[in-house]
């Protein structure tokens, strides 16, 4: 009976170290993390972050809106056709999305590898669709091809 | 007496080698059933993942200069690249929702209790590692929804304290997190899905099916394991089927090279209820996919003993369904909500 309580108390102390060590660890802060989140002050990132709200589905206007305000005031512009971002916000405010993303991408061409390494092919998103082609077709009967010989292996 | 065949006489001789009879041993009638094959289903959905990826692992560059870039050029430039990846998506959806549907048939049937306990837990695990493995193939696509999954993970990381360190970019300063996530997804990661898919079996073999709860085993017809292997080929096959025709109607894109320092876009459907809980309850409230993970793995402790059938189980079955509801409900109410800033 002793050797039982004995027992559970040891389990109990053990468990409430590891519990407390957890907890002591998961406080400690982690030099890795000091790092403070900086917002971007040049035209480049806050234009390439506007384009990025713009084109998710559905676009995110307000904070284009926002974004493309900081990139029209800020300091460096290096890189970014600034007409272009005056033209895109003019767009935003008439709520035309997609004239609004066609001005911010075009506001970035000049910076086809320069400042900021950006590519204007990577700027927009590659969405292939069914392609109707013959191979498409062959890869579809093969699908089907697929779908039968595991219907058929299933029933024998 | 009759001569053997030339296949017997062959299947004689790979059999002294590799001992092949060992799987030849009798399963009951319903282990071959669908809800009783979802595991191994998954295991077929594994190994069309591991055979597509290592095809793109040939073409995928894992550096954030050319990641985006490495995908385009998949999908553009190799051949059948566009499909493999496809395939290799699609796949990864199936799978998981296979492995879900097997976790749920267990749990409805009281499977994970004694003497199965470990192998429930050996169960979880490697959903979570399916999950990680999942986790980390967003993160490789390198568009925006990769980099804010990532900025996620980061930030989580920071609220395990010293637990997290291995997320931080400083842990290897040389080195990209996302090199290093590439690094989990294709060896870490498998290696440890691997060893646990190995426990896993291991533990069913010795186990034996769990037994179903309206059918006697006695009463019922026995087939062999090779049967039970057969048929999960079958729907392997047709798990691949489905991969191969989602692929080429809907074949997957890719967005936009990333730019960090915004949130824009909601992460896949499997991780919605994690991030239902981030918009109602902050980061913080990624403690609640911890919370489930915990629940699921102490599932055999708190329903013990009782009735095996649902009625002596009322209780245990009444709080997975309270949880299967939650969850979903966090993944819908996510899925509806305009994508929310929760890091910036």
């Amino acid at each position: 009976m002793r050797g039982t309580r004995d027992r559970s108390r040891r389990l109990t102390i053990g468990v409430t170290a590891g519990v407390l060590l957890v907890l002591g660890l998961s406080a400690l802060p982690a030099r890795a993390y000091l790092e403070a989140a900086v917002e971007p002050s040049d035209a480049l990132t806050l234009v390439r972050q506007a384009l990025a709200a713009m084109e998710v589905t559905p676009p995110a206007v307000s904070v284009a809106t926002g974004k493309i305000i900081k990139a029209l005031f800020a300091r460096d512009t290096r890189g970014v056709d600034m007409t272009r971002v005056q033209e895109a916000a003019q767009a935003l405010g008439e709520l035309d999305t997609a004239a609004a993303a066609a001005q911010l991408i075009a506001a970035l061409r000049p910076a086809r590898m320069g400042p900021g390494g950006v590519d204007a092919t990577l700027l927009m998103p590659l969405q292939p669709r069914f392609a109707g082609t013959p191979t498409a077709y062959v890869l579809l009967v093969g699908a089907a091809l697929l779908l039968a010989a595991g219907g058929l292996i299933i029933r024998r | 007496m009759t001569l053997p065949s030339r296949w017997n006489r062959v299947w004689v001789a790979v059999d002294a080698r590799f001992v092949l009879h060992n799987f030849l041993y009798e399963v009951p009638a319903y282990a071959n059933t669908l809800p009783y094959l979802l595991g191994a289903v998954t295991l077929a959905g594994l190994v069309i993942l591991i055979i597509t990826g290592v095809l793109l692992g040939q073409f995928y560059a894992p550096d954030p200069s050319v990641a985006n870039v490495s995908i385009r050029l998949i999908m553009t430039q190799v051949a059948g690249g566009e499909v493999i990846r496809g395939i290799h998506l699609w796949a990864a959806h199936l799978t998981v929702v296979v492995l879900l549907l097997h976790l749920m048939r267990v749990y409805v049937t009281g499977a994970y209790r004694f003497p199965r306990e470990a192998n429930w837990a050996v169960g979880v695990a490697l959903l979570g590692t399916l999950l990680a493995l999942f986790f980390t193939g967003t993160v490789l696509r390198w568009d925006q929804e990769a980099i804010e999954a990532l900025a996620h993970n980061v930030a989580f990381a920071r609220l395990l304290g010293v637990f997290g360190g291995w997320f931080s970019p400083a842990f290897s300063s040389h080195v990209p997190l996302l090199t290093r996530l590439y690094m989990a997804h294709v060896s870490l990661l498998p290696l440890v899905l691997f060893i646990l898919l190995s426990g896993h079996l291991y533990l069913v073999r010795q186990h034996g099916f769990s037994p179903h709860l309206a059918r006697p085993e006695t009463a019922q017809p026995r087939y062999t394991f090779a049967h039970h292997l057969k048929r999960a080929a079958g729907y392997g096959c047709i798990m691949l089927g489905l991969a191969l025709a989602l692929a080429v109607i809907w074949p997957p894109g890719e967005g936009p090279a990333p730019v960090s320092g915004i949130e824009v876009t909601k992460p896949p459907w499997l991780f919605l209820p994690a991030y239902g809980l981030e918009t109602l309850f902050g980061l913080a409230g990624l403690w609640g996919t911890v919370a489930v993970f915990l629940w699921l793995l102490a599932i055999p402790i708190l329903d013990r003993g009782g009735a095996p059938g649902w009625r002596g189980r009322r209780r245990a079955l009444a709080a997975g369904a309270a949880v299967a509801i939650a969850v979903i409900g966090l993944g819908v109410y996510a899925w509806l909500s305009y994508p929310v800033a929760h890091l910036h």
